[in-house]
């Protein structure tokens, strides 16, 4: 994809500002790219051409009589398919709710049409976010737009996808155990998975609670920045958003970074890491260094048991999250004799392998008798990895990561073994348990030319140091290291 | 995944060492095999609890990989956690109350909107197979 083609939310204001183009204009432009490229890469589910014309035709409208237009006034939008719009079909890449519309729209999807964006149509995923490939998805696998025959990672490899083939501005993503962070390190974008309560989770269809969140992919730091600004803060429709006060982002951003203090975790470079990896991300900390930072070495001894504590509680709650697909009330239905024949055919015939695997899993470490030996010991572990941190950021300012221990690996190549899937969301579940933020940036990529992502880390409610970093990284070339 | 060799950087390990280590871990791989975690009848029980239909297939393919999956998920008994309360929630509180609101009637007017979506709707319910007898 050529840097001519990829629209920036500044480009998209200044086009239309100078009446280079018009929302229509462009939003059919975006139409036309998707017509061209989604019969390969299978980014979009659903597009939603009517709303996009018609928020589309009030930015005009706002254009042509002299209004002050809103932030992100007529940005190409794409939207994850486990986040809810109204009237749109939303499946989350399974048979189960095919063909389902939501009666409402999703809070973040609200503030940011509200704020001008034009939602294009809805991106592909792994089947109820659970996945690192977006090979889950009962629709068919992602192709990574940066090589076709790679995956873009997952879950929300098509809301990455959609990004990195100029088939939208920026797009909405969830994260769970990585699903932001791991598609945009191996698409080559920003992503970002904010705090736990720093953007409302009304309207995202549940997969677990304790750690589900809603984020941005975009072309540049500041764009997602932008992004942020408008969906973070307060919801009263969800009780788990946090009032903190929202700060201004953009004002983060240029801000010098000499002194800041960055963690290098010694456990997460310890062993089954990928050798390019490693050393583009050694090169990403040596940037950071020249720009000012401080590298501070630090321990999170209990890192090796975040994986294990991770799917069981991650399982656990999808159990019950999951229980509501029963062919009552939206969605597939296949008949029974009985009700309980009903339910267990439609969930039986609805869900796909990795998904009833984690509701089988789930379920077992929640029934009588295991509880506690895994249920319970899965949450204590929790606190000692959300203590890891605390203490880290005594010490610093922001931890360095690399996103994924591996590139882009081919489709196919890794389903045959669930396991060896899960084990290499090492570096993105530390932060999903613990709650705090976490953004991936290029940093560099292989001999091949696949991206590598590099993670930095904020303390809970820290966004505005993760983008001062990644913005100032980005600016000194971490993309080309 | 019958077993885990972790050997901590800056152990060097001899050849004799190595090789005993080889035949524990090798025995152990056997006796792993032999001392399933999940048998076919957990799979089963679990599945009904969960309301779901499984193949065959599936309940075999699930089996070994559950089973493979706990057997990883036992590395969390190294750690002592008898003095750990268990994180139950991410975010405290806030001692103002503000999580908390009013609780207001507000109109939806969504019943026939989410009625359309329903597989089998008899405005204004959901049909079901009958689960009372006459």
């Amino acid at each position: 994809m050529s840097a001519a083609t990829a629209w920036t939310i500044p480009e998209v204001r200044a086009a239309l500002g100078a009446k280079k183009i018009s929302a229509r204009e462009l939003v059919k432009e975006f139409y036309a790219r998707i017509e061209r490229r989604n019969p390969e890469l299978n980014v979009y589910l659903a597009l939603s051409p009517e709303r996009a014309y018609a928020q589309a035709d009030r930015i005009d409208a706002a254009i042509a009589s002299g209004d002050a237009l809103p932030p992100l006034a007529g940005v190409p939008l794409a939207v994850k398919d486990t986040i809810s719009t109204r009237g749109i079909p939303t499946t989350c890449g399974s048979r189960i709710l095919e063909g389902y519309k939501p009666p409402y729209d999703a809070t973040a999807v609200t503030r940011l049409e509200h704020a001008g964006a034009i939602v294009l149509g809805k991106t592909n995923c792994d089947e109820f976010a659970m996945g690192s490939s977006t090979e889950n998805s009962a629709y068919g696998p992602v192709r990574n737009p940066v090589a076709t025959d790679r995956v873009p990672g997952g879950s929300s490899g098509g809301s990455a996808a959609a990004v990195a083939a100029g088939l939208a501005v920026v797009s909405l993503g969830t994260d769970t155990g990585g699903s932001i962070r791991q598609p945009g390190s191996f698409c080559g974008i920003p992503a970002l998975n904010p705090s736990y309560g720093r953007v409302s989770r009304y309207g995202l269809i549940a997969y677990a609670s304790s750690l589900d969140r809603i984020g941005p992919f975009a072309h540049t730091v500041g764009d997602a920045a932008a992004v942020m600004s408008v969906i973070a803060g307060r919801d009263p429709l969800d009780s788990t958003s946090a009032a903190t006060p929202v700060p201004d982002y953009a004002a983060a951003m240029g801000r010098p970074l000499a002194g800041l203090r960055i963690g290098i975790p010694d456990d997460y470079f310890a062993e089954g890491i990928d050798p390019e990896v490693r050393q583009k991300v050694e090169a990403g900390i040596r940037l950071l260094e020249k720009l000012g930072c401080r590298r501070v070495s630090i321990r999170m001894p209990n890192t090796d048991y975040a994986i294990a504590a991770y799917y069981i509680i991650a399982t656990a709650e999808a159990s019950s999250n999951l229980a509501r697909y029963d062919g009552v009330r939206f969605g597939l239905r296949v008949p029974g004799a009985t009700l309980i024949e009903m339910y267990q055919k439609t969930r039986g015939r609805g869900f796909g392998a990795e998904v009833k695997r984690r509701i089988v899993l789930g379920t077992y470490v929640l029934s009588a008798g295991y509880y506690d030996a895994y249920y319970l010991k899965g949450q204590k572990v929790r606190s000692l990895i959300a203590r890891d941190f605390r203490e880290a950021f005594e010490k610093v300012d922001a931890i360095i990561t690399p996103t994924s221990p591996v590139p882009p690996f081919r489709l196919g190549e890794r389903t045959a073994n669930p396991l060896q899937m899960y084990l290499a969301d090492i570096y993105t579940v530390t932060g999903s348990l613990a709650g705090v933020p976490g953004i991936s940036i290029p940093s560099g990529k292989t001999a091949g030319g696949l991206p590598i992502g590099l993670q930095i880390y904020g303390p809970a409610f820290g966004e505005e140091r993760v983008f001062q970093l990644a913005h100032a990284f980005e600016q000194a070339g971490g993309a080309e290291l | 995944m019958g077993f885990s060799l972790s050997v901590s950087s800056g152990v060097t390990l001899t050849p004799e060492v190595s090789y005993v280590c080889a035949k524990i871990f090798h025995l152990n791989l056997i006796l792993d095999r032999a001392i399933m975690k999940i048998s076919r009848e957990d799979v089963l029980k679990v599945a009904a609890l969960a309301n779901l239909e499984l193949t065959d297939a599936e309940v075999e393919t699930y089996r070994g990989q559950l089973d493979d999956i706990l057997t990883y998920i036992d590395k969390l008994n190294e750690i002592d956690t008898s003095n750990i309360e268990p994180m139950t929630q991410v975010l405290a509180a806030p001692a103002d109350g503000s999580a908390l609101r009013e609780d207001v009637v507000v109109r939806s007017d969504v019943i026939m909107e989410v009625l359309q979506g329903a597989p089998d709707p008899a405005p204004l319910y959901f049909r079901v197979p009958r689960v009372i007898e006459k």
